[in-house]
């Protein structure tokens, strides 16, 4: 009856009319008050126990064995409503141990109340869960029960340990990223090669601390940019650098180039530069990474080895050269005394002219011999190092030649002129500088046109940093279509037996001048005459090759 | 047997046209020596030759080559421009006191070139090379090189 007031009540909630309400329960109100609120207190309490997202175990105080069970504990472990009821804990899988077991239900009757954070469960299936066990016990209907409540801490422990192993692995990244960039930091200034970024959308540019390094700039003082970049690239080399650096904005190959920078100290160096353009999915840049090398030390062995290979070709030709000499002219004169040897021995019939071959065996022996002294002399040239500069004024020069050479000139009747005007003195070897003069000026002597006044001009000017003596004669000339490999070489001769002549002193004057570092050229036309031109290098007064 | 017509020697050195001269007279081989100073020279007393007697065309041609003004090899190049008939009567000896090995290799690759000889030239070498019999390139050079 109480019941289907409580029902009514309910229904017709809205429509109770408030003088019944207080009609009846001023009939029994003390009584239906508590009925009522026990009835929805277990209303609430099956509610809960129903739709618990916990598993919830009710066990006999006494036998320890499960007399109810939550729908959601069913779910849980798989087990149905019918496998739970009667059974002990550890059958369903929980305190597989008993005596464990046990241990727990006694310190339950003790303290009322057990919590585990996290024991092991074993679903019907073999799944295996962790679970909290909150256990307390509590009189129903005057029978002590026991309240098991059970949750899913499977998820929250995994999370639990993910969080703490994320937690550590992030200590150890970060820990290995301390490292790798102190390492990347080493091997950068082990290597020389430090790494810069630019920032295509607003132009900027990053370095690491070798490249601050390698340009010498304080990195606390300077920010890097484009600007700073271009400020210490080498102004010859600007051009090609930012024309590479614009280039590679439309390609996706790995761009280098080598150039100069002048860093903030204003030491020169060299650098290999690597770069690539990154590119957003339209295909335009976004930004540039590169490195940047610092070469200055193999660029310097580099041009060490280049100068050596050039020595060492030089120092070739130089032998080839004697090698030909030795074949050539060092055989002739032996060839010649064989010969003549030959004719004495077996020329029995001009017995009469032994004293005459003898006579030519003598001056062949002679010639022989100046071969070798001028073999002697050349070689003895070819290295200009440890000879002392000094000042060498060409008026003084002109003058001591002209009188060793006054004979000729007298016999020439040459016409000699000269301006020194805008280079009258340069510091080199006095004494090559006069062999050079005077083989010259012997030359234009011995080679004159034999109807026509023999005019000799010398002239000096500064070009660049050479100081170069023309001497130019209105002479025979010399066929340079035919014979420009060959006018500087040993030996060679260019006119017939009439002139004398060895065929050394263009040599000498080639080999003389090279030595100093500098050259010489001739430009000539058959019959008009030729002309020399010397570039002598300008030195300081120093000894020139240091090195020795 | 009979002897050459004709053997022309060309070389600047006088000395060396002497002694030459003088070894081939030795051989008592040949008819008439003419001995030049200089290619052009040969290349005058030639074409003089061609125009007034072919039959005294030198049959064998002796020939140096470092010579001031025209050389050895200019020669060649000027000598190649005679007729086959003209050129197949004479044999081009070179006659050098090189003993450089590129000499010889441009020598064995021009056609022109009968043999290759270092000074001086020898009674035995002279000899072997107007043989008849003697081939293009054939001298051994080992054996026949004078002991003085």
């Amino acid at each position: 009856m109480r019941k289907e007031i409580f029902a009514l009540m309910i229904k017709n909630n809205e429509h109770f009319n408030s003088g019944i309400l207080t009609a009846l329960s001023s009939h029994n109100a003390a009584i239906d008050n508590t009925e009522i609120a026990l009835k929805l207190s277990e209303i609430r309490y099956r509610r809960l126990f129903e739709s618990a997202k916990d598993g919830i175990l009710i066990l006999n105080e006494k036998s320890g064995k499960i007399i109810d069970v939550n729908p959601f504990m069913i779910e849980f472990l798989g087990f149905s409503y019918k496998e739970f009821i009667g059974k002990h804990l550890w059958e369903i899988g929980l305190f597989q141990d008993v005596a464990e077991s046990k241990q727990a239900f006694k310190e339950l009757k003790i303290n009322k109340y057990i919590r585990y954070e996290d024991i092991p469960l074993k679903a019907k299936d073999g799944r295996t869960m962790n679970v909290e066990f909150v256990s307390n016990v509590y009189a129903e209907n005057n029978q002590k029960v026991i309240q098991c409540n059970i949750r899913d801490f499977t998820e929250k422990i995994h999370s639990n340990k993910l969080l703490k192993s994320s937690e550590n692995e992030y200590k150890i990244l970060a820990t290995e990223l301390q490292e790798e960039s102190a390492r990347l930091n080493e091997a950068q200034t082990i290597a020389k090669i430090g790494s810069w970024e630019i920032n295509m959308s607003d132009n900027t540019l990053t370095w690491s601390k070798e490249t601050y390094r390698i340009f010498q700039v304080n990195p606390n003082r300077f920010i890097p940019s484009m600007e700073l970049f271009f400020k210490h690239t080498y102004p010859d080399d600007f051009e090609r650098v930012n024309k590479a650096l614009k280039m590679s904005y439309s390609n996706k190959k790995l761009n280098t180039i080598e150039h100069r920078i002048v860093t903030s100290t204003g030491e020169i160096k060299y650098v290999l530069e690597n770069w690539k353009v990154i590119k957003n999915e339209n295909g335009l840049p976004i930004r540039i990474n590169g490195t940047c090398q610092d070469i200055t030390d193999s660029k310097k062995i580099e041009f060490e080895v280049m100068e050596m290979v050039k020595q060492l070709q030089y120092k070739n030709k130089d032998l080839s050269q004697f090698a030909y000499i030795v074949s050539h002219n060092l055989r002739a004169h032996i060839a010649k005394i064989q010969g003549l040897l030959f004719l004495i021995d077996k020329d029995i019939e001009r017995q009469e002219k032994r004293p005459e071959l003898l006579h030519t065996i003598a001056d062949e022996v002679i010639r022989l011999d100046n071969v070798i002294s001028d073999l002697n002399e050349i070689l003895s040239l070819q290295d200009a190092g440890n000879k002392v500069i000094e000042p060498v004024f060409f008026e003084e020069e002109l003058l001591q030649i002209k009188l060793l050479l006054s004979v000729q000139i007298k016999e020439s009747n040459a016409l000699i002129t000269s301006d020194f005007s805008n280079a009258p003195d340069l510091n080199t070897v006095k004494s090559y500088c006069h062999s050079i003069l005077y083989n010259l000026l012997s030359n234009a002597l011995k080679y004159r046109m034999p109807n026509k006044r023999l005019k000799i001009h010398l002239q000096t000017k500064i070009d660049d940093s050479f100081i170069c003596l023309s001497v130019k004669d209105n002479g025979m000339g010399i066929d340079l279509v035919k014979n420009k490999e060959k006018i500087f070489a040993l030996y060679k001769r260019f006119h017939g037996n009439q002139i004398p002549g060895k065929g050394i002193g263009l040599n000498l004057v080639k080999v003389q001048i090279e030595s100093l570092g500098g050259t010489v050229n001739v430009e000539s036309e058959v019959n008009l005459g030729a002309e020399f031109k010397i570039k002598f290098p300008l030195v300081n007064k120093t000894i020139k090759n240091e090195k020795n | 047997m009979k002897k050459i017509n004709h053997v022309l020697l060309i070389d600047d050195d006088v000395i060396i046209n002497m002694i030459n001269n003088r070894v081939i007279e030795i051989s008592e081989q040949v008819t008439k020596i003419t001995a030049v100073s200089s290619a052009e020279e040969a290349l005058t007393l030639l074409n003089n030759l061609i125009r007034i007697d072919q039959t005294e065309f030198p049959a064998f041609i002796f020939l140096d080559i470092n010579m001031p003004e025209m050389d050895g090899w200019e020669f060649l190049q000027v000598f190649a421009e005679f007729s086959k008939e003209i050129l197949l009567m004479s044999k081009v000896i070179i006659l050098t006191s090189s003993i450089d090995a590129s000499d010889l290799k441009k020598a064995k690759n021009n056609a022109l070139i009968f043999d290759f000889i270092s000074k001086p030239l020898s009674l035995e070498i002279f000899n072997h090379v107007v043989d008849p019999n003697h081939q293009r390139f054939s001298i051994n050079k080992e054996s026949l090189m004078p002991i003085y």
